[in-house]
Order: C-alpha cells, then structure tokens, then sequence
C-alpha cells in the first residue's frame, strides 16, 4: 500500500481541552519538564448571542511543503514517503531556523540538549501498526490518525480550518477538521444589557 | 533490569486509574495508563501522566523535619526516632494531665484513597478517644438530599449513561473532572440523544452540549422547581410511576401550583420559554438521566436544590430504568471489613472518664471537615493536631481562620509529600511515600474496579507509608508508655489488607486481593438502581420534598460579584500543585471575568487585579470572557498557583441546607462567596 500522506483529523464537537494529549505524549517521549509537542488553545468568539466555544489541539501538522524541511541549513529534516516529517538530531545545531519558520511554532528546542525536537507522528508506533501517543491516550477520540489524500474526496463535514484560527495554507498542513457545531445556548444578558445603559445593576440573590 | 508493575492512582477522583509503572535500576522510567481497565480503556488524563515527575519532583521533602517556631520557615532535619518520640511523649503527656485524649485531633481526609490510609484512624483508635474532624464538607448534602428521598445513595454504574436518551448535566463539569465519562457522553449522543448543561458558566462541557442554559448561580432549586410546575402543568407526567412509587406527590403538586413561574424566571434569569423546552425535553422520551455535580451542593439550598432536582427523574418516571436514574454518588463499593475503624483502645484508657452528651457513651468527640473556626472554641482545647492526607489552609474555608488555628494548637504534626501551606504552620513535618513506593489497594467509589497497587520502588529518602509511621508511632508509644496502644504492630501490610478485602472477595469473585494484579474487577453491583421499585425511606417509595425557603437574600452591594470556582485539568484541589511537569501547560491561574465588565472597568487580558472581600485579597491576572456571566467571577485554578495565593482566602465558612441528620454536621457552601476586585 502507498501511503502519501499521514495526517490527522481532529474533532473540536469532541475535544474536552482536558490536556491529556499532550501530557500523554510528554510521558511517552520522556520530554524534559515544562516541554511538549502538542498545545491546545482555548478558542472562544461571540457572535449575537452565541459564544462558539472550543479547544483545538495542534502539534506538528507534517506539511506537504514543510518550511523547515525547505529552510533547514543542515538539512536535518527529512519527509518519509508517508508525509511524516523527521528530523535527524545528529546534524541538527540547534540554529533554530526550523522554529522560527513553522506557522505552527512545531518545532522547540530542547533546553537541554539545545537541539531542536518536535513530534514524529510516533513513527515507530504506525509502523508497528499502533497509534500515535495522542491519539490513544484521548479519552473521547477527538484526533484520529488519517490518510489526507483519502479522506479530502470523503464527507463535507470535513473542513480545512476552524473559526478564528488563521488560515495558513502555503505548507499545505496534513490536517483535517470536522465542522465545528455549537448547540443552543440560552445566556443570561440583563447585567450585560443593564452595563451597555451605563452602569452595573445587580437584583437581589433569590437562592 | 527492567520490571513492569501494577499501580493505581490513589486521588480522590472517579477514576482511580490503573498504571502500568517501567521500573530500571529501582527508578521509575516511565508509566502509562494499563489497557485493561475496562473504564479508563489505558488512558490517563493530563496530571496522572505527571505522576512520575511528583515522584522525584525537587519540592518533595523526604526526611522528617522540625520547624523551630511555627511559619518561620526554619526547618531543621530531624530523626524519625526523635520525631515520633516527641510527639509520643506529647500524647502520653495529654492523657497524664486530662486524662482522657480529646485534646488530640486527628484531621485526615481524602489525599490517599487506598485502604491502607484507613491505618491512620486505627492508630488514634487504637490509643483513646480523641477529637476528629470527619465527614466530607462537600457530598454530605447531597448524599444526605438522596437518603431523604431514595433512602440511600445510589446510582447507575458509569456506561449505563449511555443508554440514555436524554443527558441532563446540573452543576459539573465532567470534561475537566471526570474526562473518561465523557466517553460515555459522547456514545450516548452518537446514538441521537440530547445533552442538556445546566451551570452559571460555559464550561468545557456546556460547550459540547446541544442546550446550555444558563443559570444565576444558587438559584438551582427554583430552576428545578420551575421545571416540575411546568411538567405539573402539562401533564408530562409518568402517572404509573407517581401513583405506585412515590410518597407525598399530592403535597408537592400542591406546592406546585402555589408558585409563580414568572417569580422563578425572575430569580434564575432562565426564560420561561426555556423552561417550557427543559420540561418539554426531559418527559419527551425516555430514558432520561441526570449528572449531579458538585456545585449545586456548594450553595445554601444545595441540599433541597437535590431534592427538587431528582423530584424530576420521579415525576417523568426515570428512576429505576436503564439509561435514567441520577450518575451522582454511592459508598456501595466500599463495603470493607473495617477492621482499623473496629480497633479499642486498651481497657486502661477506657475507663476515662468522658461521658457523650446523648447517651453517655464513651466515643470520639466528632467536628466537620474543614470547620477549622469551630476548632478553636472546643473545650477541652486542642493541644495537638494531626493532619495526615489532607491540606485544610488550601481546602477548608476562611483560610485565615485556618492558620490562625493552626497557630494556637500547641502541636501540629503534618504528614505529606510536599510543603504544602498547611504543612508551613506544622511543627513537625513527616515524609510520605507515594503510591509508587508502597502496596495498597484502591477500589473505585465510581466504576468501583478494584485495584492493587504494587511497590514498584523502595521509599525515597526517609519517607515512609502513612500505615508505617502509625505503626511505628505505636510501637513507640508502648515503649513508652507499656499497654498504651492496642494496634496490633505485628501485622504487615499484605496482612491488613487481606483482612481488609475479606467482604470484598465474593463481591470481586476472587479468593486472594493478588489476583486483581492482573485482572480488572468490579464489586459486584447492579448496573441499574432501585430497578425493584423498593426505596430505603420510611414509606419505601420514592419521597417527594415538602419543605421550601423561597425567602429572597439581599445581596451584600460591597461585594457584587459571585466567586465560583474551576477546577482545572491539571490539578486535583491542592494535589498536582507541586507538578512542575504540568506548569507548562497553556493555562494560568487567573480570575475570569466577563468582557463587558471587563471593560467598561477598563481591564485588558493579563491586567492584575486585587480580589477582596470581608475576609482577605488575593491578586491574580485577569482573563477576560464571553462564558462567564456579569455578575460572576471564576477563579481558575492550574498548577502553578501554589506561589501566590490561597483562594479560601476569599471563601466563608456558611453552612449548606443539609448534611447533620445523616453525618455530624452540615455540608458548606463554597459557592456562596462575593468579591469586589479593582487594578493591583
């Protein structure tokens, strides 16, 4: 089977912002204190009277044109046939080129070793036929490992960003969303309403 | 060498996680979530997967240690030999003078939920009668709310929530407390059902539900109220199950047609429309189930809050059936032998004389947990403190009070492993091992899997188990003092806890607590409640609530905004604190605030702010938010928070509506604090 290219797809209608993710592959890759791979933003906008609320998790993306495989000088950074974006530390300096090109902010360097690390897709875990620490360890499997050239003829649930979150399309970022979905909300708005005329009103407590 | 090991989270939490622990050369190198518990399915969640970072954190304190005078900081290492012999000779000291041992407290609570921790009540057990604080603050109304109705606590067990249709989650926040529910959540709502939040914030998940509504914070029991008038006014009744299971419907109705739902929809700021679409979706199919979390229970009607809340599940007929009933709270898995709990002092001290105001029975002198400021005004006084698995500066309210009692007892003893702010104020600080470095077992209060945690490696430093030093403290004592203590010091922990596990082995269906190393079992109990329809109450049916205060609580106007707090992702109340392994995570410890009020206070994201009331200030960065209401503050609290605040600096100690039929005092209500703030 040719794989082309790896990639995940992550669900914001399931995703809990609870960090496990993260912190499950900090475990596994053994990442000194206070480093991770993955990040997850609180992403919150009110339009009318609805606030659209949810959290995304990003790590590496394995872009189709990855920037710091482009600008790497020491060319440490490979692609596998499968899109997965490696990186091979022996030649990595730590110049820190890698990280100030990636949209993403993917790639750290590891204040200890002062060589840059990032997340490999748990590459030996795929080929082993496992998941990606992430992935498992998510409780509600909001982020799904995937093909990207399959699943992008599939479904039209399936979107390429999310609301507020910028649109960078230039590396071509192997990641996919579902469309998020927001359910009815019925808000309290007479404090809000009683500030736009000026002034904070409170009514008694009736607990 | 390298050894695979069976641990088990022992936080007070419902998942009570199953680990495997990589051990090399006597040091953990790795530990992930064991794939054979059914409940967690090999996940973790975000602090679970620091653990192995608290284990060798820099912060633990693994030598017994003295502090020459208390909060002074000056901390001396000391021998666990020197250790113990003082505080022993301080307790036989106590008895000699008083003769009886009320002056002693012990305040231990729920830090270690393996059964072994049980040894620390069996040590005070085993030497006299001594004052203890005991209870939960927080469950005791709720659990109490259900006894009045059910007769017992109950509840379905956790995949049961995804045969319902229709999810009502009240007052909690399962995505960031109890994130493998949600897995149960989501299964249902894949299947067509409706997820309905009802909480004063939009939380992580409210934001995933299919209707949010928001509520004034405190005003859960006229909500509940207004729900039942409608399904009273409809006719969206279960009549079958009214009439054949139910005590007291008449009166209630009754109740019901009194109200004035425009008066609801004036206190609670819910719509009326949308309290027609609550009633309207919780009869219209059935099963209907609800999620208790904790903070109803943390108001002052939080208890009849309950009680009108599950008058809900009775009124449409959800109780009883799979995929209904109310995911809340039980003890029926934790039916242990009770063996320390069973330890006498020895027949010398028994003969002290102390007589119980009812029935001149000798027994402990009981307090609530956390009512530090009731502490102080005991008689006899308090002359010293024991405080073993618990952190009462961070956790009980009016911090302050905390410390000012911990200030005035003579001698206070913490057991822990980190100095925590209440091990600041203790005279003596004793190391404790984690999970990690002693056997036990931990047996879920939620899916009630049974666990063994193995000793994956040796103690660090000096720390030993709590069972340890009690049982070293003992041998000491008698030492001492000869016939002192009756806890029998020759029984190793394999021991205790086989005598221990005895009533659980033909729940769990084994014959030996070892065999559960390898094998994820449950304490047998039914999937569904009271699917038999025979309620514990008096009448034996379910029983509808008669007594309502509806009075109105003028608002304190110096202090206008309501404090609620969040529990975060990366902390368990004060545990996780010392977790430098989540201090990284993209979460501050931060007051969040509503936008609008926000600005027109011209406050900007990360601006400080001064939080105060009546009791104390804190200062902390702003975040400023469209899911947090205008007359509501939250304070989130992430792991870096142990630097610069107490937040119950901020909390009033206030009674809730329940908690003294059924335990020995009144659950409290932490949500019922008001703050002003302003620019630092």
């Amino acid at each position: 089977m040719t794989l082309r290219q790896r990639g995940f797809l992550f669900d914001p209608n399931r995703c809990l912002g609870c960090r496990t993710c993260i912190m499950a592959c900090a475990a596994n890759k053994n990442l000194p204190v206070g480093m991770y791979f993955r990040t997850i933003e609180n992403q919150e906008q009110k339009i009318g009277n609805l606030i659209l609320k949810y959290y995304l998790s990003t790590s590496c993306n394995h872009c189709n044109n990855p920037e710091c495989f482009r600008l790497c000088p020491k060319k440490a950074l490979k692609k596998r046939k499968d899109g997965i974006v490696l990186h091979d530390p022996l030649k990595c300096d730590g110049c820190g080129t890698c990280t100030r090109s990636c949209p993403f902010e993917a790639p750290v360097i590891n204040n200890i070793t002062g060589k840059m690390i990032k997340c490999d897709l748990c590459h030996e875990k795929i080929d082993e036929g496992k998941q990606p620490a992430c992935i498992a360890a998510c409780p509600v499997k909001a982020l799904q490992l995937i093909n990207i050239d399959e699943i992008d003829s599939q479904a039209d649930d399936i979107v390429r960003r999310l609301p507020g979150v910028i649109k960078i399309q230039i590396t071509r970022p192997a990641m996919r969303y579902k469309k998020l979905k927001i359910g009815s909300q019925a808000l309290r708005n007479s404090v809000a309403d009683n500030l736009e005329q000026g002034e904070l009103k409170y009514k008694d407590d009736q607990v | 060498m390298e050894f695979i090991y069976s641990n088990v989270c022992a936080a007070d939490c419902r998942s009570s996680c199953r680990i495997k622990t990589k051990v090399q050369n006597g040091k953990i190198i790795n530990i992930a979530g064991d794939p054979i518990d059914e409940y967690t399915l090999g996940s973790l969640c975000a602090k679970g997967y620091a653990q192995m970072h608290r284990v060798y954190s820099a912060d633990r304190i693994t030598h017994p240690m003295k502090q020459i005078g208390k909060g002074t900081g000056n901390w001396i290492y000391i021998s666990w030999e020197q250790a113990l012999r003082e505080i022993g000779q301080r307790i036989i000291e106590i008895r000699e003078k008083h003769n009886n041992l009320l002056p002693v407290c012990l305040n231990k609570y729920l830090g270690n939920m393996g059964i072994l921790s049980k040894s620390v009540d069996g040590f005070f057990n085993s030497i006299g009668y001594i004052t203890k604080m005991v209870d939960s603050p927080c469950v005791t109304t709720g659990i109490e709310a259900l006894n009045f109705s059910f007769g017992a606590s109950k509840k379905p067990t956790p995949e049961d929530m995804a045969n319902a249709k229709i999810i009502v989650i009240w007052g909690g926040n399962p995505a960031w407390t109890a994130t493998h529910q949600m897995r149960y959540v989501y299964a249902a709502k894949d299947k067509g059902a409706t997820i309905v939040v009802i909480d004063p914030v939009l939380t992580a998940t409210a934001a995933r539900s299919d209707l949010y509504v928001q509520i004034k914070p405190g005003t859960d029991m006229r909500l509940a109220l207004a729900i039942a008038k409608v399904l009273m006014e409809e006719d969206l009744l279960d009549i079958e199950f009214l009439n054949n299971y139910t005590h007291d419907w008449e009166s209630f109705k009754a109740f019901l047609e009194t109200i004035d739902l425009s008066e609801l929809e004036d206190a609670t700021e819910v719509p009326i429309e949308q309290i027609r679409n609550i009633a309207h979706l919780i009869s219209k199919d059935k099963p209907m189930t609800i999620w208790l979390g904790a903070g109803v229970q943390h108001t002052i009607k939080g208890g009849n809050g309950f009680r009108v809340i599950s008058a809900l599940s009775a009124m449409t007929g959800n109780i009883g059936i799979a995929g209904g009933n109310i995911h809340y709270a039980t003890y029926d898995a934790w039916q242990f032998a009770g063996v320390f709990e069973a330890l006498k002092p020895p027949l010398k001290s028994s003969v002290e004389v102390i007589s119980n105001e009812n029935n001149g029975e000798i027994e402990h002198r009981y307090i609530g947990t956390g009512r530090y400021s009731e502490l102080l005004s005991l008689k006899p006084p308090i002359e010293l403190l024991w405080v073993a698995t618990h952190n009462p500066v961070s956790q009980a309210p009016d911090s302050k009070a905390v410390k000012k009692a911990l200030n005035s007892i003579d001698m206070v003893v913490v057991a822990d492993q980190f100095l925590t702010s209440t091990a600041e104020y203790a005279d003596y600080f004793l190391p404790v091992t984690t999970q990690y470095e002693q056997e036990d077992i931990v047996v879920s209060y939620w899916h009630y899997g049974a666990a063994v945690n193995q000793k994956a490696i040796d103690p660090i430093g000096e720390s030993k188990s709590d069972f340890e030093i009690m049982r070293a403290l003992a041998q000491l004592l008698n030492e001492l003092s000869p016939g002192f203590s009756s806890f029998p010091v020759e029984k190793s922990t394999s021991e205790w806890l086989d005598l221990e596990m005895q009533p659980q082995y033909p729940k769990l269906g084994i014959k030996d607590y070892r065999e559960l190393i390898e094998k994820y079992k449950r304490v047998n109990i039914p999937a569904v409640p009271w699917a038999d329809k025979q309620f514990q109450t008096p009448s034996g049916k379910y029983e509808f609530p008669s007594v309502f205060n509806l009075d109105k609580v003028t608002r304190n106007e110096q202090y206008p905004f309501r404090l609620l707090r969040e529990r975060s992702f990366s902390v368990l109340n004060s545990q996780f604190r010392h977790s430098n392994f989540t201090k990284g995570l993209s979460e501050k410890t931060s007051v969040i605030i509503n936008r609008q009020v926000a600005n027109s206070k011209d406050l900007e994201e990360g601006a400080i702010v001064k939080l105060y009331n009546q009791l104390g200030e804190i200062v902390l960065p702003v975040i400023l938010s469209d899911a947090v209401p205008a007359d509501v503050v939250v304070i989130h609290l992430g792991s870096d928070y142990k630097e610069f605040l107490e937040l119950n600096d901020l909390i009033a100690l206030i009674d809730t509506d329940l908690g003294d039929r059924f335990s020995d005092a009144k659950g409290l209500a932490f949500n019922n604090s008001y703050v002003d703030f302003t620019r630092a």
